[in-house]
């Protein structure tokens, strides 16, 4: 029994499709079961309030709004934690020094710093892209710190036979090795930032897919949050696969095959 | 290759010559020493081999001269320099593999060295591509460790430490982890490589075959801890060597009966211990 490559890929096909018409079928029935029509919308008015809100031309805003406080808060975060991380493996000083902070900030989500931000940030852009740093900054610098921590001994000490310097070694070792666990930090930080928009687009905004989700609350529109629900889920799916299969053609020679 | 200046040097003076002297080593103080009171000298261009049980202290001795470890007493010295740190005048062959740079090609992990030292990079794929030559993996330079069978890779890192001409090889267990055959194949393609460009190798081994077909001369360790240097055999069968020749059975034979006295010596050790 030997299975051949399209017949992996035509399975794997048929089980999407399988789980997600499982889906739809689950919510339709629990929408006909549901007394007020309006609490639990079916899968259909669902898609006639996106294409509704398409036309208007909202929807679109509200995802470019979206993902463009992702992108800026994802860069910047995922620079800060490379560098931090990078600091923290390096030096015992650094990593004595940021632990605590590292791990206490970690498991803080940044839904509980919403007061905060707003009072210090006040209730524009700057509090929702800081928030989105903090969600990807710590989990970035964890994971680049364990890359840097772990680069092999003997890639090390090959490299000092050659009469590396420290910065030699660093630049030609330590971060090429490091890239895998860079990425796969970015990757979890890229999840995070996902759930943390919705919270930060709470903060009195104007647009945004956060947004579209709480302002269902204030008009009975159920759908709207639907909606959002819907295209936030599978935005953060196919970034997710666009970054995971970008990363592993371009980096393949840097990544563990674990990642792969 | 293309310099050949520093190997050539090396039969003669001080050019890959190095001297133990009282060394003695401990990871800490107040530890066990690994090593105590050894001295040997290994001329240039020989081929030299630590053969002993496991836990001798082969690796400590190897990892002295290569730098990575300070002797907390004693001195030693490869070409008349004292060592103080590991430097491009002796290269390390690892037991495993995984000093290889996965993310680099066969050729620039070969490469690497002279990157490092600064050498132009048109002259470094030259260069690089001669080393490969020379340990017959010409035409797999474009594929990455991972793609590579054991003994590839032990080939490519024995290129990679031809690269610079350093006068000293050190190489600690290369072929340990390599199925029968293809140690069989790199251990007589290394005593070729080794006539045709001269380097003094320091060659570890608890393989008693190994260190009977490969060494000028073979050091036979004591067990550790504390250890030293048992007994020195100066290797004259002619080459290439038989393994199915009388001399070598017999000089198998011999080194046997010393290295199970050692053993048992320091398990009666380890009893003692106990009791």
């Amino acid at each position: 029994m030997t299975r051949s490559a399209p017949a992996a890929f035509s399975r794997a096909v048929f089980g999407y499709v399988a789980s997600v018409a499982i889906l739809f079928v689950l919510w339709e029935y629990f929408s006909r079961q549901a007394v007020v029509a309006m609490l639990f919308p079916s899968p259909q008015s669902t898609w006639h309030v996106a294409v509704k809100l398409w036309e208007e031309g909202r929807l679109a805003t509200d995802i470019a709004l979206s993902l463009r406080r992702i992108a800026i808060g994802f860069a910047l975060g995922s620079a800060a934690g490379i560098l931090l991380g990078v600091l923290m493996g390096s030096f015992r000083s650094a990593r004595a020094f940021f632990d605590p902070y590292l791990q206490f900030f970690r498991f803080l989500p940044a839904l509980a710093w919403i007061p905060a931000a707003m009072l210090w940030l006040g209730t524009g852009e700057a509090s929702k892209i800081a928030l989105l740093i903090y969600t990807t900054v710590f989990v970035v610098a964890l994971n680049t710190m364990i890359g840097v921590a772990s680069v092999g001994r003997n890639q090390v000490r090959a490299a000092q036979c050659f009469g590396a310097t420290r910065w030699q070694i660093f630049r030609m070792v330590t971060i090429p090795s490091t890239v895998g666990h860079m990425l796969t930090g970015m990757r979890l930080a890229m999840g995070n930032c996902f759930s943390t928009i919705v919270a930060a687009e709470l903060l009195a905004p104007k647009a945004g897919l956060g947004y579209l989700i709480f302002s269902s609350r204030t008009w009975m529109q159920t759908e709207f949050a639907f909606v959002g629900i819907a295209v936030l889920g599978v935005l953060g799916f196919i970034i997710d696969r666009v970054f995971h299969l970008t990363t592993t053609r371009v980096y393949a020679r840097y990544l563990p095959t674990a990642y792969r | 290759m293309a310099d050949d200046a520093s190997a050539a040097k090396a039969g003669s003076g001080d050019a890959g010559r190095i001297v133990f002297d009282a060394v003695e080593f401990r990871f800490h103080e107040g530890a066990v020493p690994i090593i105590r009171d050894l001295s040997f000298e290994v001329d240039g261009g020989e081929f030299f081999v630590l053969l002993g049980p496991s836990g001798c202290g082969k690796s400590t001795v190897l990892n002295l001269i290569a730098g990575f470890e300070t002797p907390t007493q004693g001195t030693i010295r490869a070409s008349g320099h004292p060592v103080e740190h590991a430097g491009p005048d002796r290269m390390v062959i690892f037991q495993e593999s995984d000093s290889l740079y996965a993310w680099l090609s066969v050729l620039d992990n070969v490469a690497f060295p002279l990157r490092v030292v600064g050498v132009p990079s048109g002259e470094r794929r030259a260069r690089a591509l001669a080393a490969l030559k020379l340990v017959g993996l010409q035409g797999h330079e474009g594929k990455y460790p991972g793609e590579l069978s054991g003994g590839m890779k032990q080939r490519t890192q024995l290129a990679r430490a031809l690269v610079l001409d350093s006068p000293i090889l050190l190489m600690d267990e290369p072929f340990a982890a390599l199925d029968a055959q293809t140690r069989a194949i790199l251990q007589d393609e290394l005593v070729a490589l080794t006539m045709r460009v001269r380097r003094t190798v320091v060659f570890i081994t608890h393989d008693i075959g190994e260190a009977i077909l490969l060494g000028d001369r073979v050091a036979v360790m004591r067990a550790g801890p504390a250890s030293s240097i048992k007994e020195m055999l100066a290797i004259t069968l002619p080459r290439p060597r038989k393994r199915s020749s009388v001399e070598f059975g017999e000089l198998y034979e011999r080194i046997n009966q010393s290295i199970s006295e050692e053993v048992r010596r320091s398990l009666r050790q380890e009893d003692g211990l106990i009791a």
